[in-house]
């Protein structure tokens, strides 16, 4: 934690709608003229394209099938938590990207970088207000690593399991023409490490943003169309809402068709996820910026 | 498919709400006069308490990692086939019972049954009206067996993943006793066989009803309370709703808070999901039995 140098954490797959948690985040900082210093978790693993393909393919002949992405041996979370340190203390560190494409690498091309392959270490810029990252482990406790204590603010966008397979099935059979037999295998071999390392960061959520459609999801694999937006509900759960001053009559008022389910959680219409957000995030920012400003 | 012998199955886990469907069609059963041959899915396993426990170390000393109670090595799909075809066809067939706890092993006292044990097999009874399935195996469609052409009405109860362990994990740790972490390995273990064997039945189902809660369950394993039904949505897709001629502005009307999701599909509130099985079904089973009656007539003159 740090008042100076604040660090926010938004932890979920990739398609658990952590492109509108960016989105919020950049219209915020233009409104509110704050600098936000992007970190994405994906510049923390440890193997490019090939070396992890490598990696997989060692793991399995040594019998370890659950080898992936979720797992610690795939990341270098010691990096991560020098990088969470330094900022804290002094509002600077390291970052690189992964290059998933084409269009990811351009930049560097001058380098002779592949996709698949990582951008070298750069300093994050002078000034920024805030540090975000986003990806798969932004408080994990494993293999040593305690991340949590760093972070100044926790923020779980997850969706339901079913709609991330359908999710996952949808764009790696339509894009990336794996077979749907091939993507069920993935699933089923990550599966113990989501459980183990994904899963529990989200019993330490601040707050959790989870996507929940309200159309049929019983077979994942043949439920052709993902759910769009409209077709899902939103529930918003504030771990301890006295932490945060959460004006729930408030937000019930600006947010047409929601409702409480809990003392804590608040159900908003999937097309009003991105308003949602900015309702209860705007405040909280706002807050964490005075308390630097004191500090 | 029979339209003299009908069946009805309800596909889906223990929890998934498949109980709360056993009730609506008891009270539907109930007022039409209906009399089911009922049987229990439970009834199909290939193994009693002890034999599956000696199954299961065997089958990881043998290196197969997945074997569970969700899979065809611990079931007779092909048994329970032959009940539907048998039944179908002329409207007899074998069933036995499988003795859950004291309670139900004590009425086969005179017989020495144990807990964990089956009865034997016994004709069912004759002059029933239609055949009701209530299991995990309703509908299996693979390589070696087609259950779901035998079936005239299927049903899959389904819940999300996440409830789903919530669920489980309750159970297991709060009155069985087991350790969290013992849990999740037996869910994950089971998972292979879930994706493989039971999730690829409601495709074939011609309604399914699929819980939803609307309270935080990104966590599943620290999700203490079960999502009451208030604290849920339920939504209800048909195949094909023409096939059923189901009235979807009536449905609207009749429940309230409900609205349309699909072309195919409506969201009721939790606490409405028994009545709107019963506006549901209500009309299909009259339907089923107005062809059946109109089947048995000449018989009977």
């Amino acid at each position: 934690m740090s008042k100076k140098h604040p660090i926010i954490a938004v932890t979920g797959s990739s398609g658990a709608n952590r492109q509108t948690v960016r989105e919020t985040f950049e219209i915020l900082c233009t409104r509110q003229k704050l600098l936000a210093a992007y970190v994405q978790g994906d510049g923390f693993h440890r193997y490019d394209r090939a070396d992890m393909k490598k990696a997989i393919a060692d793991a399995a002949a040594e019998k370890n099938t659950c080898f992936s992405h979720f797992s610690p041996d795939a990341n270098m979370f010691e990096e991560q938590e020098k990088l969470y340190q330094s900022y804290g203390d002094t509002g600077h560190g390291q970052r690189r990207f992964y290059l998933h494409n084409r269009a990811d690498a351009e930049p560097f091309k001058d380098l002779y970088l592949q996709p698949g392959e990582f951008s070298p270490w750069e300093d994050i810029p002078d000034g920024t207000d805030m540090l975000v990252y986003e990806g798969l482990h932004g408080w994990i406790s494993a293999d040593g690593a305690n991340l949590a204590p760093h972070v100044d603010l926790k923020i779980g966008m997850v969706p339901i399991i079913n709609l991330e397979w359908i999710q996952k099935i949808n764009r790696d059979t339509g894009m990336r023409g794996y077979s749907e037999e091939a993507v069920v295998d993935t699933i089923l071999r990550r599966m113990p490490d989501y459980v183990r390392y994904i899963v529990p960061q989200f019993g330490k959520s601040d707050i959790n943003f989870q996507r929940v459609p309200v159309v049929d999801t019983s077979d994942p694999i043949i439920a052709n169309d993902v759910p769009t937006i409209d077709e899902s509900v939103v529930v918003v759960r504030f771990r301890k809402p006295s932490d945060f001053d959460v004006d729930f009559p408030q937000l019930l008022k600006k947010l047409e068709g929601s409702r409480m389910s809990r003392r804590n959680t608040i159900v908003v219409p999937g097309g009003k996820l991105s308003l949602a957000m900015q309702l209860t995030l705007t405040p909280i920012i706002n807050r964490m910026m005075d308390a630097k400003a004191a500090a | 498919m029979s339209k003299k012998h009908p069946i009805i199955a309800v596909t889906g886990s223990s929890g998934a709400g498949t109980s709360s469907v056993k009730v609506a069609f008891e009270h539907m059963f109930h007022r039409q006069g209906i009399n089911a041959a009922v049987i229990e899915g439970d009834s199909y396993h290939r193994y009693n308490r002890v034999e599956m426990k000696a199954a299961m170390e065997l089958a990881g000393g043998e290196d197969r990692p997945h074997f569970s109670h969700f899979g065809d090595d611990a079931n007779l799909f092909k048994e329970l086939q032959d009940t539907y075809r048998q039944y179908g066809e002329d409207g007899t067939g074998k069933w036995r019972l499988y003795l859950h706890n004291q309670e139900e092993a004590e009425l086969y006292s005179d017989l020495k049954l144990e807990p964990g044990q089956f009865t034997p097999w016994q004709d069912l009874k004759t002059g029933t009206d239609l055949m009701f399935y209530e299991g995990l195996h309703g509908c299996v469609v693979n390589e070696r067996v087609d259950m779901a052409q035998f079936v005239d009405l299927k049903i899959g109860v389904v819940p999300v993943i996440n409830l789903e362990w919530i669920q489980k994990i309750h159970r297991d740790t709060s009155t069985r006793g087991y350790s969290e972490d013992a849990v999740m390995d037996t869910i994950l273990r089971r998972m292979h066989d879930y994706v493989h064997f039971i999730i690829p039945q409601f495709q074939h189902t011609d309604i399914n009803f699929q819980r939803v809660p609307v309270v935080d369950t990104s966590d599943p394993i620290i999700a203490r309370d079960i999502p009451t039904p208030d604290e849920s949505l339920v939504v209800i897709r048909f195949k094909d709703p023409a096939q059923f001629n189901v009235d979807f502005p009536y449905l609207l009307q009749m429940l309230d808070g409900s609205w349309m999701s699909r072309r195919n599909s409506i969201v009721v509130t939790g606490g409405k999901m028994g009545l709107a099985m019963e506006l549901i079904l209500t009309p299909i089973l009259q339907d089923i039995m107005e062809k059946r009656s109109k089947l048995m007539k000449p018989q009977a003159v």
